[in-house]
């Protein structure tokens, strides 16, 4: 099951997300990723401990971002442990050493060098 | 002269062929048991599934290249049962399972037919094909797979998979039907296989991910570009891809790497590549190169290329930069296949080598001359580093014999109704191919012991307060010379009274024997003994232990059980690395030479006579405070003759035990080709083998754990006697 916490300030929303963020709950997190950024002008993505972590999920950061880039919203993924989210890009050949140029904004969250702590 | 015709080329051809194919062929068979048993542990994962699939395929696509035809005949009716699998048409029981690990054994026998000369039933391939077939629902067709009979033969088109290894690159896109997901099939699986086919670089491409709101979460729309070197041919890669070709657009495309070690000027630039694949005119190229800027960055800003695709060029160009890195690094690491009676005759003549050596060595230290001296110390040197050379090729992780224990725990507790698990530890273990080969019958009658009289039912596991499955664990690890194998059950365990009722029932032992309760848990190893209740087609019939005990022994290594009732027992296994040439420190008594394994002795003392005990006290001496017991090796082996007044202890060290063996001088260090005892003397206490020296003569090499087992007995004997 994945969960999903937020927390509100007057800048911006941090979704902190954990469990299972798999192709079951993607149509949860899409939801709560568009709420998100259709309230606050920036958005926080804070990736949590992850039970388990496919492909959906990675694709979905990458749609979100895009969103973020057309509504003129800023949105930063960050994760403190490398651990099933690291292996999950490296596996799904999501490491970029140029990074997509859908974000000026924010950097592309599969770049080699990018800082997301 | 005569001509061959063509059917006898064509023959020689099939059997060079087959030759070439027959360790493979083993190999698949061992790839798909596993995989058959990681199925049975996870029956609903399609990646397990994907990998049973695609070792049955390459049996029948390897097999019937080779001329097995039967075997792909048969292979192909197994395969279509998981061809009902993989779409989602029959579900993976145990029945399933059975039928498969059965076919794998009757695909083994088929191999064996022709490379053992072993023919096997045939009525046992219609048996477990007509079952195949009525396991099959009514109204499914399977896909469109190559049916047996259009396996290629191997005269129309040479298999890739049978051809000598040789590495190509290819370049690989994958892009999943949008409904990938809710197919069940998780493409990170099919990349990860991809991955263990060789180097491989992956790039996701991403630039059909629409924004959030127009995607739909449950679809993928992402595609992969791959670059990949492998060594295993063009159907091995399509094979990864086997479940989702029907929906999925695959490409696999070889590139042109030729000669890649021998090009100094690197790689295809990143333009090359982009005109290569198609992506540019080479004007647009050079159009923009005239600009100054990175390629890359410059292609993108002016929308020539997607990001996606300068990211891919750029991972190819890496890829290859690496490869042609590694060519130069490391080619000396390539691998070749050679048939292992090859080997057996380096080793020989090795041992032949060092023979000579010895002598070399010997006359050159009395013919006082400086020349001769030079030489052989020089032969000396470069005998020893081919010695260790060739040992070390001969040399196998124990995971060779390990792994095949899971299929004979899987059926074994099946059949009893037990419900038991098997941990390996310490598998990468090395050990002497000769002695691998001859650990497995004594290891399967090992463990089929213990979950027979060890492991106990699940009922009465969890009367006793158990888990329901018991635990087989097998581990093995270096000490010294030695590899130390443990087979641990948490079963039972011994029943000491038991074993000592039935030892006087034999008469084994007198009624007032005092026997410890290692010493009690040995007798299980004399010929005859059984505890068991009854007699079961697995064990039970007093034979098992008493092979293992031959076996062990005729490898030179000893066999301890600690037992506890109702927690289980573990069986230790002491071998030596080796069975061919070990390091040896040379000694002797009188004129008689023995030789003690280097790689036990720890220290040498004097041994003075003042200091020797009076007659009926125990043996020990002194070493800084240390009392170390010692066996006067003159009166162990009736020497004749007075020993020097001033003799020599060498002190050697088995796990915590420090023994000294008492002998009138130090030779010094010999390497030891050991020789086997003939019939006459193989019986002889105290004594592993022999070798011969320099000069002709013969030396004994000690039997260092046995002597070591006699002084403890003799330890426990004085102790209690106290």
């Amino acid at each position: 099951m994945a969960e999903i916490r937020i927390a509100e300030s007057e800048s911006q929303i941090e979704l902190h997300v954990s469990g299972a963020a798999t192709v079951a709950h993607a149509a949860a997190l899409k939801t709560a990723l568009l709420d998100a950024l259709q309230r606050a002008p920036a958005v926080r993505l804070v990736i949590e401990d992850l039970e388990a972590v496919d492909l959906s999920f990675l694709q979905l950061l990458c749609a979100a971002h895009r969103t973020a880039e057309a509504r003129n919203r800023t949105l930063t993924l960050s994760w403190a442990d490398p651990g099933r989210f690291s292996s999950a890009i490296t596996r799904a050949g999501f490491q970029r050493r140029i990074g997509c140029q859908a974000g000026s904004a924010a950097p592309c969250f599969w770049e080699c060098g990018a800082d997301h702590r | 002269m005569n001509e061959p015709d063509e059917d006898s080329n064509e023959t020689f051809d099939l059997s060079v062929l087959r030759e070439m194919f027959k360790s493979e062929a083993y190999d698949l068979l061992a790839e798909l048991e596993s995989a058959l048993l990681a199925l049975e542990e996870a029956p609903r994962d399609k990646g397990v599934i994907s990998r049973v699939f695609r070792a049955l395929h390459t049996v029948k696509g390897s097999g019937g290249a080779c001329g097995f035809e039967d075997v792909a005949r048969f292979a192909h009716e197994v395969e279509t049962v998981y061809d009902a699998i993989r779409n989602d048409k029959l579900a993976v029981t145990r029945e399933v399972i059975n039928l498969t690990l059965a076919a794998r054994d009757q695909i083994a026998a088929l191999f064996d037919g022709y490379y053992r000369n072993t023919p096997a039933e045939a009525e046992i391939t219609e048996q477990i094909t007509a079952q195949a077939r009525r396991m099959l629902p009514k109204d499914f067709t399977p896909t469109g797979r190559k049916p047996s009979s259009e396996t290629p033969r191997s005269s129309e088109a040479p298999p890739e998979q049978t051809a000598p290894a040789r590495h190509l690159t290819y370049r690989i896109r994958f892009r999943p039907e949008p409904n990938i997901f809710k197919t069940g099939t998780d493409p990170q699986h099919l990349l990860d296989e991809l991955r263990t086919l060789g180097p491989c670089r992956i790039v996701a491409q991403l630039s059909d991910i629409p924004p959030l709101d127009a995607l739909d979460p449950e679809q993928c729309r992402v595609y992969w570009d791959a670059i990949l070197t492998t060594d295993r041919g063009i159907d091995a890669i399509k094979d990864v891809f086997i479940f989702v070709q029907d929906n999925s657009d695959v490409t696999v495309e070889p590139i042109d790497v030729e000669g890649l070690a021998d090009t100094e000027a690197g790689y295809k630039k990143l333009g090359e590549l982009l005109v290569e694949r198609g992506t540019l005119s080479p004007q647009d190229i050079q159009a923009i190169v005239d600009e100054q800027k990175r390629l890359g960055e410059m292609l993108v800003e002016k929308g020539l290329v997607q990001i996606d695709a300068v990211e891919a060029a750029l991972t190819e160009q890496q890829h290859v930069r690496d490869l042609q890195r590694q060519q130069h690094r490391t080619e000396e690491m390539t691998s070749i296949r050679v048939h292992s009676h090859k080997l057996d005759t380096l080793v020989n003549l090795v041992g032949e080598l060092v023979t000579v050596q010895a002598r070399l060595t010997q006359i050159a230290s009395t013919a006082n001359s400086a020349v001769l001296t030079s030489i052989a110390e020089e032969v000396e040197r470069l005998t020893a580093e081919l010695r260790d050379n060739s040992m070390s090729i001969r040399m196998l992780p124990i995971s060779t014999i390990f792994n095949k224990f899971r299929r004979v725990v899987r059926d074994l507790s099946q059949n009893l109704d037990k419900s038991v698990d098997l941990v390996l530890e310490g598998t990468e273990t090395e050990l002497d191919k000769t002695v691998i080969e001859k650990l497995y019958d004594p290891l399967v009658h090992l463990i089929r012991n213990c979950i027979d009289h060890g492991i106990e039912g699940p009922d009465a596991r969890t009367s006793a307060g158990k888990p329901r499955q018991g635990t087989v664990r097998l581990t093995a690890e270096h000490a010294g010379a030695h590899v130390l194998i443990r087979i641990a059950d948490d079963g039972a365990g011994m029943n000491s009274a038991a074993i000592r009722k039935k030892a006087l029932e034999k008469g084994l032992i007198a009624p007032e024997a005092d026997l410890s309760e290692k010493d009690l848990y040995t007798m299980v190893l004399l010929p005859g003994f059984s505890t068991a209740k009854e007699v079961s087609d697995v064990s039970g019939r007093g034979v098992g232990m008493d092979v293992v005990k031959q076996a062990i022994d005729a490898l030179r290594g000893t066999i301890e059980i600690v037992s506890e009732q109702g927690r289980g027992t573990t069986i230790t296994l002491a071998l030596p690395l080796t069975l061919a040439i070990i390091d040896g420190f040379l000694t002797r008594i009188a004129a008689e030479h023995f030789v003690i394994p280097l790689s036990l002795v720890d220290e040498c003392v004097e041994l003075r006579r003042s200091e020797m005990p009076s007659s009926g006290r125990r043996s020990l001496l002194n070493v800084r405070g240390e009392l170390v017991p010692y066996i006067r090796l003159r009166e162990r082996f009736a020497i004749a003759g007075a020993a020097p007044s001033i003799e020599q202890v060498v002190i050697v060290k088995m796990e915590q035990t420090r023994v000294g063996f008492v002998v009138d001088h130090i030779v010094g260090g010999h390497q030891t080709v050991i020789k086997n005892l003939g019939r006459m003397y193989r019986k002889v206490d105290g004594v592993s083998g022999a070798t011969i020296l320099g000069d002709g003569s013969v030396a004994l090499i000690l039997d260092v754990p046995k002597l070591i087992h006699g002084v403890e007995q003799d330890e426990a004997r004085a102790t209690s006697e106290l």
